[in-house]
């Protein structure tokens, strides 16, 4: 009977056993989690010259030729200002490497932006260590009349907010 | 008939006769000079093909000139003509309403010009209700300044 109850007791102290060895927290080696790639976010600002010649409309492509580089947002120009609203772009640009902006207002000349000014802000994603490049080309510049101007466009590292 | 035929060859004995011995050929030709006859053609027939063999073989690179030749003329002959045409158009095509300006490409002035209407509130060709909404508006305009934009060509 002894034995009987002695065989019972150490039966039922086994699945006790399997949840204390379960219980054991995880050691050092089995922890090989992958280190996720750098990332971090930046922009670009898109400058045009346009002497003293007014701009009505603009339209321009950019794409990232080097680095893992992921659109993310597109910003007008100065709030306030006769292109501080957001252009007109492909929402299938966001989370690519290539995008067309475009903008265009019907104000008279004297409200339009003349000079050096930056014209858009592309925010970004850049992901893993290489460099971004970036190619842009100015398709369209105009005046009020619809009528093409001479444009420079340039871009410089922004200011990610 | 044929009896009559027979009839007319026994009236005209010598003319039968004549006539048989013209075509009839000659037996009294000397075997030797049979045998000359005959040398003499083999040996023209040979000279004539070996004559043959010469020229052939004389002319024989510059066949393989003017056969090469030809290839290359037909290759760029077959390279110009291009791919098969394409099926002929309809005589007046179809413009694409939102290229306003006609250039051929429809960008952000294209949209630029139908505000520039819209404001100064001229008639407006009805094809430009893009979204057929009944009204040209601003939408319109929208809508051709999103295809300017447009990552996908030919989209919208």
């Amino acid at each position: 009977m002894n034995k009987l109850l002695a065989m019972i007791s150490v039966l039922s102290l086994l699945p006790l056993a399997g949840f204390a060895q379960l219980a054991q927290p995880p050691q050092a080696a089995d922890l090989q989690y992958e280190t996720p790639p750098r990332s971090a976010f930046t922009a670009l600002e898109i400058w045009l010259e346009t002497g003293d010649q007014p701009l009505a409309a603009y339209q321009l492509e950019m794409v990232a030729t080097a680095g893992d580089v992921r659109i993310v947002g597109i910003e007008g120009a100065a709030p306030g200002s006769i292109f501080g609203e957001p252009p007109y772009y492909d929402p299938a640009a966001m989370q690519s490497e290539r995008i067309i902006i475009a903008d265009f207002s019907t104000a008279p000349p004297e409200g339009l932006p003349a000079g050096r000014f930056r014209i858009a802000t592309i925010h970004l994603q850049v992901v893993g260590d290489v460099e971004p490049a970036f190619e842009t080309k100015l398709t369209v510049a105009a005046d009020a009349d619809g009528a093409p101007i001479e444009a420079q466009l340039t871009t410089r590292p922004g200011q990610d907010r | 008939m044929a009896d009559e035929h027979d009839r007319q060859g026994d009236d005209l004995p010598e003319l039968g006769r004549a006539l048989r011995r013209l075509y009839q050929p000659s037996a009294d030709v000397p075997a030797d000079t049979d045998a000359a006859i005959r040398a003499a053609l083999r040996l023209g027939f040979a000279e004539s093909r070996r004559k043959r063999l010469v020229f052939a073989r004389r002319l024989a690179p510059f066949a393989a000139v003017a056969a090469a030749a030809a290839v290359v003329l037909l290759a760029i002959w077959l390279a110009t003509l291009g791919p098969p045409s394409a099926p002929p158009q309809p005589a007046v095509a179809r413009t694409d309403p939102a290229d306003l300006d006609q250039n051929g490409t429809v960008d952000i002035l294209d949209a630029f010009h139908l505000a520039r209407h819209l404001e100064a509130g001229e008639a407006i060709d009805a094809a430009l209700d893009l979204n057929r909404d009944g009204a040209i508006d601003s939408l319109d305009v929208d809508r051709i300044a999103l295809r300017a934009v447009s990552l996908t060509p030919g989209a919208g």
